[in-house]
């Protein structure tokens, strides 16, 4: 890993999450505005390719960060996920 | 009877029905945090590379913090999946975050300190985590006859809590801000977690938790909260002198 890509990891990784958790939110409001499932499956698809991409990229931090949102929010707010989840149903 | 955190009285209206006011703010008000440390950060013309760990002990220690109180004081009821899936608290997400931090810089030996760049994005975090709890109708205070207290839902008016706690957020946000330029390396972080600890302790007498031991079990971890601090800030005081 270069000096200058071990210099932005911290960044790369904020980076990623905070712009997947905007996704994240933007496709939770259509899934409810919409009654439907389908914002939630492609926003999911959307930042699973984006994490794939940033490792590919080689800024794996940026995926990094994607996937933290994907792992960890859910478990802050996993009685509410159920919530969404059968929602969607 | 499962004492839950976030159970609104029924017939809270204030939201469409089923509409996902508070997982909505809760995910916002991250995203906003986040948002606002990674601009702060960005200002800097330092290397983020030791962020990398520092965030992730952070979220990981947060979310262990923010749920392990809630199965604590269940535990009499035993444990069933409603209690695991449902309770958080915020006040807990604080102490797991900084202990966790604690713990991965001293592993990792990261000597720079990133508190004062921390404390505005988590008040601004904790305000708008506030208003989803508003909106959701949870968190809500005791009985009152004050003409600011809010019916929600039940026909009782009761001290609207979230909102003495998001006006203290971000009164304490702006000040954050005003100060982060001039104040000692880490103090902001430091001094923004003993008022809210203070100020939890105090709200908790409005609030409508369970006694346990004379107090609630959340102005017990405001006591833990702050003994810590105390000790983290007597430690480096300790260590200051030594290297001088």
């Amino acid at each position: 890993m270069s000096d200058d890509m071990k210099n932005r990891r911290g960044l790369d990784f904020l980076l990623g999450f905070v712009c997947s958790l905007a996704i994240a939110i933007l496709c939770i409001f259509l899934t409810f505005s919409a009654s439907s499932p389908a914002p939630l499956v492609i926003g999911g698809a959307v930042l699973l390719t984006s994490a794939i991409v940033s490792f590919v990229t080689h800024r794996p931090m940026i995926g990094a960060g994607v996937l933290s949102m994907l792992l960890i929010s859910p478990l802050l707010l996993i009685g509410s996920c159920f919530a969404l989840f059968s929602f969607s149903q | 009877m499962m004492e839950l955190t976030h159970q609104a009285p029924d017939g809270w209206g204030f939201c469409p029905d089923g509409f996902p006011a508070y997982p909505l703010f809760m995910l916002l008000a991250i995203a906003a945090g986040a948002g606002l440390f990674m601009i702060e950060i960005r200002k800097r013309d330092q290397p983020s590379g030791p962020l990398f760990p520092i965030a992730l002990a952070a979220l990981i220690g947060g979310v262990i913090g923010a749920k392990l109180p809630i199965l604590l004081l269940n535990l009499r009821h035993g444990v069933s999946w409603e209690t695991l899936l449902a309770g958080r608290t915020i006040v807990g997400g604080l102490v797991g975050g900084t202990l966790a931090v604690l713990f991965i810089k001293k592993r990792l030996g990261i000597q720079g300190r990133y508190g004062n760049r921390l404390a505005a994005p988590i008040a601004l975090g904790m305000a708008i985590g506030r208003i989803g709890c508003l909106l959701s109708g949870c968190c809500f205070g005791k009985p009152t006859n004050l003409p600011w207290g809010i019916d929600f839902g039940d026909g009782i008016a009761r001290h609207p809590t979230q909102l003495y706690e998001m006006l203290f957020c971000f009164g304490a946000l702006t000040i954050l801000l005003l100060r982060r330029k001039t104040a000692a390396p880490g103090s902001l972080l430091t001094g923004y977690f003993m008022a809210y600890f203070v100020f939890r302790f105090l709200e908790e007498f409005l609030r409508t938790h369970p006694i346990q031991a004379g107090l609630t079990t959340f102005q017990w971890i405001c006591i833990a909260g702050m003994l810590t601090l105390l000790a983290k800030n007597k430690l480096m005081q300790s260590k200051e002198k030594t290297d001088e």
